[in-house]
């Protein structure tokens, strides 16, 4: 090991080289008690989101500018934080790969913690508790009102794909067929249409559907399938970072403004002017 | 080479006008064309009973055309735009690129030759759409970064010139149109490529012999001896990886580029008015296609000037 040291560097950029390792090691557990990863957005000045689109929780209004529950999350934190907020707007699919390759610093999207997730990404505390709920078409699934009664063969279910609900579909009615679509607009289309018994989806947006198209679509069940805990995503090993956020998330759970607000985008539908609103 | 045989103007009209024919329907015209519009109305009933939407076109067209906050232009058009960016930047990246490749695979030296093959195989047997998740998220990632572009890149706050905006767009969107151009430009470069390659492949061994024996350099060679006529077999094949780039723009979308169909997937799922948009947006993508054909059409009329005698 020695010969092929010397062989390979010079006495004097050897020995430069372990005194490097030495100094290292000595200042690695300091370093480790710092905050690298928040330095960063300090140092930045700038708060860098990822974010899909998806109502309400993100999305263009008239203008194309982005509201929703999340952007006000979003913005809040950055205010609070003394940053300005970029928001990357990302194809949900790619989204956790984008946050691993240093696109932005923190997903917040309304992505529900789940194990499998949790394996490539660290959460903080959620933020926001939404619920599964489903809607069902009213010629097929005429006088379905049990989770046994969708639990058949025969039934499709439609859902958009990759998202926490396909989970709880799979989960809640193992034998129905899922068909997954990239999103939800047209999930529900498929189910107006006749092409599937029912659509599941975060609440609030099976109400609001079953609300709009009544003579299409009803509520078969009173309470909502699944709790989803939503929390912010940042990569692992950024526990600094975490750290933060969960304290922020703490600080506006306590005042109330994260609840005011879930009820504002979830509740009312105040805000339906700003998008030309069509499904 | 063949400056000596004049074009009068007169003959390249006669040569125009010579294909062009009366248009006269036959009794088998007449009987497809009612089969289409037959099938045509089926369609059209078929959608009205067995899809349940509310077409709200004003609605639609009021949205594309909504300018943003700080009266620049709409959002719909800035996802236009960046669709033509992409794709200018893209085609000169994959015709350099692929020229330069097709021609290094001439050489005699398997050194050379070899790695060109394997890139070309590769990239022409992967299907897009994987190509540009492996490329966005394993190369690019690496490549920007190690060309120190990153911190230029994202760093960049300062102003930029009426220049740099019409040719790159917005600072922020720096990085994620260069990642773009990578992907569509690198793709296309391999099928570029393998057409150039074809193209010499196709030139009679007799003229490389002549311009040998003349003592032309390879310069020269290449320049007025070989390019010329390769330039002519291979115009209708770079119309069609022309156009073939510019709908793979599209692709993009799914690593985030924010080019047009990225914009209208957002506007789509936040206004609800999904098959508005989504046919605004293929109409686009023909509009700018048939464009491009219509250029190369043109293009190729000049090429062939010189065999209208």
């Amino acid at each position: 090991m020695y010969h092929l040291g010397r062989k390979l560097l010079s006495a004097k950029r050897f020995k430069g080289a372990i005194t490097a390792l030495l100094g290292l090691a000595i200042a690695l557990p300091s370093l480790a008690a710092d905050t690298p990863n928040l330095d960063k957005i300090n140092d930045r000045g700038t708060l860098r989101v990822g974010m899909s689109t998806f109502v309400p929780w993100a999305m263009r209004n008239t203008q194309g500018e982005l509201i929703g529950f999340e952007i006000d999350v979003a913005k809040r934190l950055a205010a609070d934080s003394g940053w300005k907020v970029e928001f990357v707007p990302t194809a949900w699919d790619g989204i956790i790969p984008a946050l691993l390759a240093q696109k932005f610093d923190v997903i917040i999207g309304g992505m529900s913690v789940t194990p499998e997730r949790s394996k490539s990404v660290l959460f903080t505390t959620p933020y926001s508790h939404s619920g599964v709920q489903v809607a069902a078409n009213r010629e097929l699934a005429d006088g379905f009102s049990e989770f046994s009664d969708f639990n058949s063969r025969r039934v499709k279910i439609a859902a958009r794909r990759g998202a926490f609900t396909v989970q709880v579909a799979r989960e809640t009615f193992p034998k129905a067929k899922i068909l997954q679509f990239d999103d939800d607009a047209q999930a529900f289309q498929e189910v107006i249409n006749g092409n599937a018994h029912a659509v599941i989806a975060s609440s609030p947006k099976p109400e609001h559907e079953a609300v709009k198209n009544s003579d299409k679509l009803f509520i078969p069940f009173t309470e909502r399938l699944s709790k989803g805990n939503e929390a912010f995503a940042v990569r692992l090993g950024e526990s600094d970072k975490q750290a933060f956020f969960d304290n922020w998330i703490q600080a506006r759970t306590d005042d109330g403004w994260l609840s005011e607000r879930y009820e504002y985008w979830f509740s009312t539908l105040d805000w339906q002017n700003e998008v030309a609103t069509g499904q | 080479m063949y400056s000596g045989i004049k074009v009068s103007k007169t003959d390249t009209a006669e040569y125009v006008e010579a294909p062009k024919s009366k248009l006269r329907l036959n009794k088998l015209d007449g009987i497809l064309l009612v089969i289409i519009a037959l099938v045509g109305c089926w369609l059209y009933y078929r959608s009205s009973i067995g899809v349940n939407y509310h077409w709200r076109w004003g609605d639609a067209l009021s949205l594309v055309f909504t300018p943003r906050a700080d009266s620049s232009l709409p959002y719909f058009f800035q996802g236009l735009i960046a669709t033509l960016r992409l794709s200018a930047w893209g085609m000169l990246l994959a015709f350099t690129l692929g020229t330069a490749l097709g021609v290094a695979r001439q050489s005699r030296l398997k050194l050379i030759k070899a790695p060109i093959n394997a890139f070309i195989q590769l990239v022409r047997n992967i299907p897009p759409l994987v190509f540009v998740f492996i490329f966005y998220f394993f190369i690019s990632n690496q490549l920007i970064p190690l060309l120190g572009l990153s911190e230029l890149l994202r760093g960049h706050s300062g102003d930029i010139n009426a220049l740099q905006a019409f040719l790159f767009g917005p600072a922020a969107l720096w990085e994620n149109l260069i990642s773009g151009v990578l992907c569509i430009g690198i793709l296309s470069s391999a099928y570029v490529a393998e057409i150039v390659r074809s193209g010499l492949a196709n030139i009679a061994k007799g003229q490389w012999e002549a311009a040998d024996s003349l003592g032309l350099s390879t310069w020269v060679k290449y320049r007025y001896i070989i390019a010329p006529q390769v330039l002519i077999t291979i115009t209708p094949a770079l119309a069609g990886q022309a156009i073939s780039l510019v709908k793979d723009t599209s692709i993009v979308s799914l690593i985030s580029i924010q080019e047009m169909t990225f914009v209208g997937t957002e506007i789509a799922n936040s206004s609800g008015l999904i098959f508005e948009i989504w046919l605004l947006v293929g109409f686009i993508y023909l509009a700018i296609c048939l464009l491009l054909s219509l250029f190369f059409k043109r293009l190729e009329l000049n090429t062939l000037r010189h065999q209208r005698k």
